[in-house]
């Protein structure tokens, strides 16, 4: 019994002598908070504070959007140490970016406004049509009423007629030019391709699995990846 | 310029088109006036119009008066001529139709009377309101509808007026005393009968009045 109690002991000794001998590394990565790191050829757990022997190692860090970055480290025999490590942006995904933008701004000026000034128009044009009208018609009689000298207020009716006037035009012209504007590009908008962003990452796909979902009744993927 | 795009803007110019047409297809109005050829001085009068598929009217007069409403109230003091320009306005007022007329005014003027019945008196009087009073002589005699008394008066002085008004006949005696024969009370403004009839068939007498406007 003695003799099991030593050799636990010793075991114990041993193994926080071993543990002493690897080196607390803290990992900062910069550019990313989701990053993934392969030291070795083995990846790391999710954590910035790794136990890594002293010694110099080959270390990978990875981000999605992110270059991969390979380089060594060279861990030195300390109770800790710190290690920076900046990714670089991918200018694949930088050039998406602005492609993206460039997209949008595109669809905003071909499609989105062009329709929505088109919408409007034809929203406002009827009621604008019947307020025009009636002012026209109080524009008529006032101007009767000034010609003969029976009261009436002509500045106001004309002034609310050239009003009602301004904005039946422009309805009808925002109906007519947004709609011309949009049948106009709509083509050209058509072929315009979707920038799209390939996704270069050192996964390794290990196992991809499609399902239905019982309860949502929505199909689901389910995909093992290996860095 | 492809097929698809010439068939989109199409779409685009018939809804256009459309929207254009159908804000365009309002009835034009048609202007009417059908009023009698001479207006009568001197009285309220209520001039309406014949025009059809019209929101409102205007009327203008030569004398400088306008009058916007469906129905136009006018009271002309002096005789001589009118021009009425009727104006008929669609909804919106963006069509419009005129007509243009030319009328004359004029008062009414008591032409004559004609009195008819069995009359035993040597002078007859007819009254017009407080106003005037018109003799009757020589009137002894059986007077019938084919062949009455007749009063004539000089032409285009006497004029009758709108205002409710009683006529009376009287009968002279001897004594010079007037006996009521008949009466009877008119609003000219609402009575336009030529002859305006003064008692019925079944009185013993009866007094029509004849009148005319002045011609201009």
């Amino acid at each position: 019994m003695r003799i099991l109690f030593s050799l636990i002991v010793l075991c114990v000794i041993h193994l926080s002598l071993v543990a002493q001998e690897k080196t607390k590394v803290r990992l900062y990565v910069k550019g990313s908070s989701d990053y993934f790191i392969r030291l070795d050829g083995e990846m790391l757990p999710h954590t910035n504070l790794q136990l890594i022997e002293p010694g110099e190692h080959t270390l990978e860090v990875w981000s999605p959007m992110h270059l991969l970055h390979t380089g060594k480290i060279d861990v030195p025999q300390k109770d800790s140490i710190s290690y920076y490590q900046k990714l670089e942006r991918d200018p694949e995904y930088v050039k998406y970016l602005f492609d993206t933008d460039a997209f949008k701004r595109k669809m905003l000026f071909g499609k989105t406004l062009p329709l929505m000034a088109s919408g409007a128009g034809m929203v406002g044009a009827p009621i604008f049509y019947f307020l025009r009208k009636r002012d026209h018609e109080v524009l008529v009689k006032e101007n009767f009423k000034s010609d003969y000298n029976i009261g009436g207020d002509l500045d106001n009716a004309q002034s609310r007629y050239a009003i009602s006037n301004g904005l039946f035009f422009t309805s009808v012209g925002f109906a007519v030019g947004g709609a011309v504007t949009y049948f106009i590009l709509r083509n050209k908008l058509n072929n315009t391709e979707k920038p799209n962003y390939k996704q270069k990452n050192p996964f390794t796909l290990e196992d991809f699995e499609l399902s239905y979902h019982p309860l949502t009744g929505t199909p689901q993927a389910g995909v093992t990846l290996r860095f | 310029m492809t097929m698809m795009r010439k068939n989109s803007l199409n779409k685009v110019w018939i809804a256009v088109l459309t929207v254009l047409v159908l804000s365009s297809c309002e009835k034009k109005p048609t202007a009417c006036l059908e009023l009698p050829e001479t207006l009568e001085a001197g009285t309220l009068l209520t001039l309406s119009s014949c025009s059809e598929d019209y929101e409102f009217l205007t009327w203008e007069f030569s004398d400088g008066i306008g009058i916007e409403g469906e129905i136009a109230q006018r009271r002309f003091e002096d005789e001589g001529s009118v021009v009425i320009r009727l104006t008929a306005y669609s909804d919106g007022a963006y069509k419009s139709d005129q007509v243009e007329q030319a009328y004359k005014i004029s008062f009414r003027y008591i032409d004559r009377f004609e009195i008819i019945g069995n009359i035993p008196y040597d002078s007859l009087q007819i009254d017009f309101g407080n106003v005037l009073s018109f003799p009757v002589p020589d009137a002894n005699g059986r007077f019938t509808e084919e062949e009455p008394l007749v009063r004539s008066l000089s032409p285009y002085t006497w004029v009758i007026e709108a205002e409710r008004t009683s006529i009376t006949l009287y009968g002279i005696n001897f004594l010079g005393t007037r006996i009521p024969l008949v009466s009877d009370k008119f609003n000219f403004n609402v009575v336009k009968d030529n002859p305006t009839v003064i008692g019925t068939e079944e009185d013993d007498f009866m007094v029509k009045l004849f009148w005319s406007y002045r011609p201009i």
